[in-house]
C-alpha cells in the first residue's frame, strides 16, 4: 500500500471514529442549548386581575405550531404572527406544505381553526379570537413525500 | 406592526431516521426539543470530530462544540435552508473555532507547519505509531502540523465529504483557495504516511 492508499485509509478510518468526548457530551449538549435565549417580542394576551398577560411571541408560533401537529396531511413551514405598536396580535400567517392530492380549502378551515383555538388558549381569551386576529393561511408548496410534511 | 416568525413544530417523531434535515431543521425552529436531539444525534459526531482535530484540546473542543450548538438552536428560526443543514452547522463550529483559536493561548498549532519539501521524514517514528495505537495516531499528529486553513479544508473535504461549494461557504472563501489548501494539505500528509509508511 502506498502513501496515497494510507491516506485514503486513513480518512475512512477517521470518518467512521466517534471520539469518546463526544460520547461523553453528547447528553448536555441538547439540555444546555435549549436554555439558551431565543430574541422575542412580548405579545398581549387577556387581562388578568393584577394586569396585562404578555406572552413570548416564540411561545404562540410554539403553542399554534403544536396544535398543527395534528393535521395528517400538511406540514407547518413557517408562522408568522405580527403585532400592533401595542403588542396586541393582530394577525397569523401560517405557510404550509399539503400532501398532494389533498382538498385545499377543508385544510385551510381546519388549520385556521386550530391556530385560534391555540392562540385563544395560550394568550387566555375566553374565545378563539377569530373575529379579532385574522388567521392567514397560505400553501407554499405541495408534495408526494409525506415525510416533507 | 412587526413580524415574529418561527416555523413547524411536531413533538414526537415516528421515524426519526427518516425524517430529513430541513424538515427537523423547521420543527426545531418552533422549540421541538425532539427534532433538535435528532439533529444533534446526526450532526454531533461529525462537529466534535472536526472541532477536536482543529483545536487539539478536549476541553476547547468540547466548549466549541456546546456553544455552536446553542447558537445553532438561537438561529434556527433565522435558517432559511440556503444551504443544508449540515453546511450550515459546520459553518457556525468553524466560526466557534477560529473564534477560540483567536482567543486562547491554547492553540492547536504545537508545531509550525513545514513546507511539504522540507519535511523530516523520520519526525513521525513508526515503530512508536505502530506502539501507541495506529494510522489513526499517525494522522492526527499529521493534522496537527497543518495551519488551520488547509487543516480545516482537508478535514471537510476528505472526512466530511463537502464540497468546495461547501467549503469556500463554512470557511468564508473562495473555491480556488479551497482548492489550493486541499492540494497543499494533501501534499504534506502523503508526506507523513510516507513516513509513517
Amino acid at each position: 500500500m502506498n502513501a496515497e492508499q494510507l491516506l485514503t485509509q486513513a480518512a475512512r478510518s477517521l470518518r467512521e471514529h466517534t471520539d469518546s468526548g463526544w460520547v461523553a457530551l453528547r447528553d448536555d449538549v441538547v439540555a444546555v442549548a435549549v436554555r439558551a435565549f431565543r430574541p422575542s417580542a412580548p405579545v398581549r394576551g387577556g387581562s388578568l386581575p393584577d394586569g396585562p398577560l404578555f406572552v413570548a411571541s416564540t411561545v404562540v408560533v410554539s403553542r399554534v405550531g403544536a396544535a398543527l401537529a395534528t393535521v395528517a396531511d400538511a406540514g407547518v413551514l413557517r408562522i408568522t404572527c405580527t403585532t400592533t405598536s401595542q403588542d396586541d396580535l393582530d394577525r397569523l400567517t401560517v405557510e404550509l406544505v399539503a400532501l398532494y392530492g389533498t382538498p385545499l380549502v377543508p385544510l385551510a378551515d381546519e388549520v385556521r381553526s386550530l391556530a385560534a383555538t391555540a392562540v385563544a388558549e395560550t394568550l387566555g381569551l375566553a374565545r378563539p379570537p377569530v373575529d379579532r386576529v385574522r388567521v392567514d393561511v397560505s400553501v407554499q408548496d405541495v408534495t408526494r413525500d409525506r415525510r416533507q410534511l | 406592526m412587526r413580524c415574529l416568525t418561527g416555523g413547524r413544530t411536531l413533538l414526537g417523531m415516528d421515524d426519526d431516521e427518516g425524517v430529513p434535515d430541513e424538515v427537523l431543521a423547521r420543527r426545531a425552529a418552533l422549540l421541538d426539543r425532539a427534532a433538535f436531539r435528532v439533529i444533534v444525534d446526526r450532526h454531533g459526531p461529525a462537529l466534535y470530530r472536526y472541532a477536536r482535530r482543529m483545536l487539539d484540546d478536549p476541553q476547547d473542543t468540547e466548549d466549541c462544540v456546546q456553544e455552536a450548538f446553542a447558537a445553532a438552536w438561537t438561529s434556527l428560526p433565522q435558517f432559511a435552508g440556503r444551504s443544508a443543514l449540515r453546511t450550515w452547522l459546520f459553518a457556525i463550529t468553524a466560526h466557534k473555532v477560529r473564534s477560540l483559536q483567536r482567543r486562547r493561548t491554547r492553540t492547536a498549532l504545537p508545531l509550525p507547519f513545514v513546507p511539504v519539501d522540507e519535511v523530516d521524514r523520520h519526525a513521525i517514528d513508526p515503530e512508536r505509531s505502530a506502539e501507541g495505537t495506529d494510522l489513526l495516531e499517525a494522522l492526527n499528529a499529521a493534522l496537527r502540523e497543518l495551519p488551520p486553513g488547509p487543516r480545516s479544508t482537508w478535514l471537510l473535504r476528505e472526512v466530511e465529504g463537502l464540497s468546495y461549494e461547501q467549503i469556500a461557504e463554512v470557511s468564508g472563501t473562495t473555491t480556488s483557495t479551497v482548492r489550493g489548501q486541499l492540494h497543499r494539505a494533501r501534499g504534506h500528509l502523503i508526506q507523513r504516511m510516507e513516513a509513517w509508511r
